[in-house]
């Protein structure tokens, strides 16, 4: 039973990370049907700026994790502004190119900033490893997930219930109609990239005191992450929390009960399930098709 | 047109003469040293540089070898192994050295072997090549014109199990990192350790980018093991040893065991309080203060250490080491072989035939025709991490 906890938390913990960085792909996604491929980058970048902040500048955590999400959020916009809106005239997969390419030069910058070893971060809290069921639990996995959920109540109320939260959606759902509504699209769409930015940053801020910040850790978040938004159904942020948690969890258990080598394979192998049989995802509500 | 033409031969001859010149002017000693400088593998190719710099500038201060001047040239792999090959063409070819020091990582070293044929007893480029990677290939079977000089992973596996066979402990879980590096590492650990009677309870891996390994580490220490070895490189050793402390494994007695791919501060700064008491086999330099003065190394050990730390003010790593060994053993063999400047072939049997005995930095060598790493287990020795640093374990 313990062990069966550990497993589990050791998978929410990933799992985690890799539904915020899926909330992230989808935000942009809906508001521009870009897939971004520098979305990994982002969730580096969070923790690049975090260890800059708290280890080199010695400012406290409590400054540092949600100065974290605000950068984010301005390296979003500054995304927007630098890649996809000079090329999304030329249609999407030009922008996506777009982004493949920005993913390639964040990565090579962060390597000459703060150089190709990993950098500790202190956590938030303590390292000290309390005891929960048996099992024995990082403070910062709690942290991570308490955080997350804060988080995620705040998008979860802002999307549902105010004006410029369902702007946004309006902006997903049909722009021109948006438009014609007096939402002004092109700035909900900035606010989509400052979002997305900010979530993805946060959520390498939070990693990074777990596996250590490197400049090439994004590749395989981003991946992982991927793969959560279309466990979910590309687009849809509720799926794509589950999709993460699903994600991880799974990880977490074919790790401790099947053999560790399969871990990865088995999670691809989901993917290829769920797109064989519910390609729109496994949570959706029934939604017309547009033709 | 035609002045360009009278130009161009007038350049080439002017290269060619001057060509000639350096060939006919072989008065020193010129050797080639190719590192990873630059790349992500900078944190080995470093330190191994700065060493050959430091020991090309002391021999010549003391007049040389044989009363020769050592020259040598420096290039950088970016740990890129096409890049490795171009550099050694270009240092053999058109430097005209007389042997190679270095790469630092064995996919380099490989190409480098592949590409200048050293693998074949009658090559086409008379130059030995004194490697300071570990891979296996490099020297099992053992190759006519490649040697190595860091501890293998079989040594460091025998040291291992040695010392857990000392403190008898019978079950032993095993954690790898599935790659080259860790595979080798499992399987050289399951053939010796049913020799020394310690059973392996449990295999468990992980891949090279994965950031938490709570799951494995908790399947292992469900099968109640004595002691858990790690075998990895980078990143990936540290979360392990955090992950291990956060389940408060040690605290159920179990005893975490790295490699001597963590025989490196950076490794015990990474962890944090998380390194406290994890033990593992490593080269003698980082303990260098604490041998007894009877240890044959002590004093080249000493010697080295303050050479190094004085002149780029930080701490020497077992890479520079490496490096010191692969330049060192060639300069022994020019000076007891008496080998002629641009002699490479007479430098391979001096390699082979005259070194035995050498004290270096990580170990006493005795290459032979049969064995192109010289190095043997007692020249490892068991660390704890203790207050941060590296102590002999009793």
């Amino acid at each position: 039973m313990a062990q069966l906890i550990q497993y589990i938390f050791a998978g929410l913990t990933m799992g985690v990370i890799y539904a915020l960085t899926g909330v992230g792909f989808n935000l942009i996604y809906n508001a521009t049907g870009v897939i971004n491929f520098a979305q990994g980058e982002f969730v580096m970048l969070g923790a690049m700026l975090l260890y800059t902040l708290q280890e080199v500048l010695h400012w406290s955590p409590f400054i540092s994790l949600p100065l974290v999400f605000i950068l984010g959020g301005v390296v979003g916009v500054v995304f927007e502004y630098g890649v996809v809106k000079p090329l999304i005239r030329l249609g999407v997969i030009t922008v996506i190119i777009g982004t493949i390419g920005a993913s390639v030069v964040l990565k090579g910058g962060a390597m000459l900033i703060w150089g190709k070893n990993a950098l500790a971060v202190e956590p938030l809290i303590s390292e000290k490893p309390v005891a929960f069921l048996g099992a024995s639990l990082n403070i910062q996995v709690l942290v991570v997930l308490v955080v997350t959920a804060i988080a995620v109540a705040i998008f979860w109320y802002f999307f549902g219930f105010t004006i410029l939260g369902k702007a946004i959606q309006a902006c997903s759902v049909n722009p021109l109609a948006a438009r014609l509504a007096g939402v002004p699209v092109e700035r909900m769409i900035t606010l989509s990239f400052c979002f997305s930015g900010a979530l993805s940053a946060l959520a390498g801020g939070l990693i990074a005191p777990i596996t250590l910040a490197e400049y090439d850790m994004g590749t395989m978040l981003a991946l992982k992450g991927f793969c959560a938004a279309i466990i979910g159904g590309l687009g849809n942020n509720p799926g794509a929390m589950v999709g993460g948690l699903l994600l991880g969890v799974m990880e977490g258990l074919s790790a401790g009960y099947l053999s560790s080598g399969y871990k990865d394979a088995l999670a691809f192998l989901v993917l290829i399930l769920v797109l064989f049989w519910r390609p729109e995802g496994l949570i959706t509500r029934g939604k017309g098709e547009r033709v | 047109m035609k002045r360009i033409v009278v130009a161009l031969l007038a350049l080439i001859i002017g290269a060619t003469w001057c060509w000639k010149v350096v060939e006919a002017k072989e008065k020193v000693y010129r050797i080639g040293a190719i590192f990873a400088v630059t790349g992500p593998a900078a944190w080995l190719g470093d330190p191994e540089k700065k060493a050959v710099e430091l020991l090309e500038e002391r021999i010549n201060k003391k007049g040389g070898i044989n009363g020769t001047e050592l020259e040598v040239v420096v290039m950088d792999t970016h740990g890129d192994p096409q890049t490795a090959v171009l550099k050694a063409r270009e240092l053999v070819t058109k430097k005209g050295v007389m042997a190679l020091v270095g790469p630092s990582r064995t996919p380099t070293s490989a190409a480098i072997m592949k590409a200048l044929q050293l693998e074949r007893k009658t090559a086409r480029f008379k130059v030995p090549l004194v490697s300071c990677a570990a891979g296996r290939i490099l020297t099992k079977p053992v190759k006519p014109w490649v040697f190595t000089t860091p501890q293998t992973n079989a040594l460091a596996a025998e040291k291992i199990i040695e010392y857990l066979s000392g403190k008898r402990i019978k079950r032993v879980g095993v954690l790898y990192v599935s790659n080259g590096f860790g595979e080798d590492g499992y399987k050289n650990l399951k053939t010796l350790a049913s020799k020394h009677g310690v059973e392996i309870v449990g295999a468990e891996t992980y891949g090279g980018k994965d950031r938490d390994m709570t799951a494995q580490l908790t399947k292992l220490a469900a099968q109640r093991p004595g002691a858990i070895i790690n075998w990895s490189v980078g990143p990936t050793s540290v979360i392990v040893t955090k992950n291990f402390k956060q389940l408060g494994l040690d605290r159920k007695g179990i005893l975490l065991i790295m490699t001597h791919g963590q025989g490196n501060i950076k490794y015990v700064e990474l962890c944090g309080d998380a390194a406290e008491g994890v033990i593992l086999p490593a080269g003698k330099i980082l303990v260098a203060q604490e041998l007894p003065n009877t240890d044959p190394q002590k004093r080249v050990l000493m010697e080295f250490k303050e050479m190094y730390e004085k002149t780029y003010k930080e701490p020497v790593s077992t890479f520079a080491g490496h490096a010191y060994d692969a330049l060192m053993l060639v300069v022994e063999a020019l000076e007891k072989g008496k080998v002629k400047p641009g002699d490479g072939a007479a430098l391979r049997e001096a390699l082979e035939t005259k070194t035995a005995g050498f004290v270096g930095i990580d170990g006493v060598f005795h290459y032979s025709p049969e064995d192109h790493n010289g190095l043997s287990v007692e020249d490892l020795v068991m660390l704890k991490i203790e207050k941060g640093t590296f102590r002999l374990t009793k």
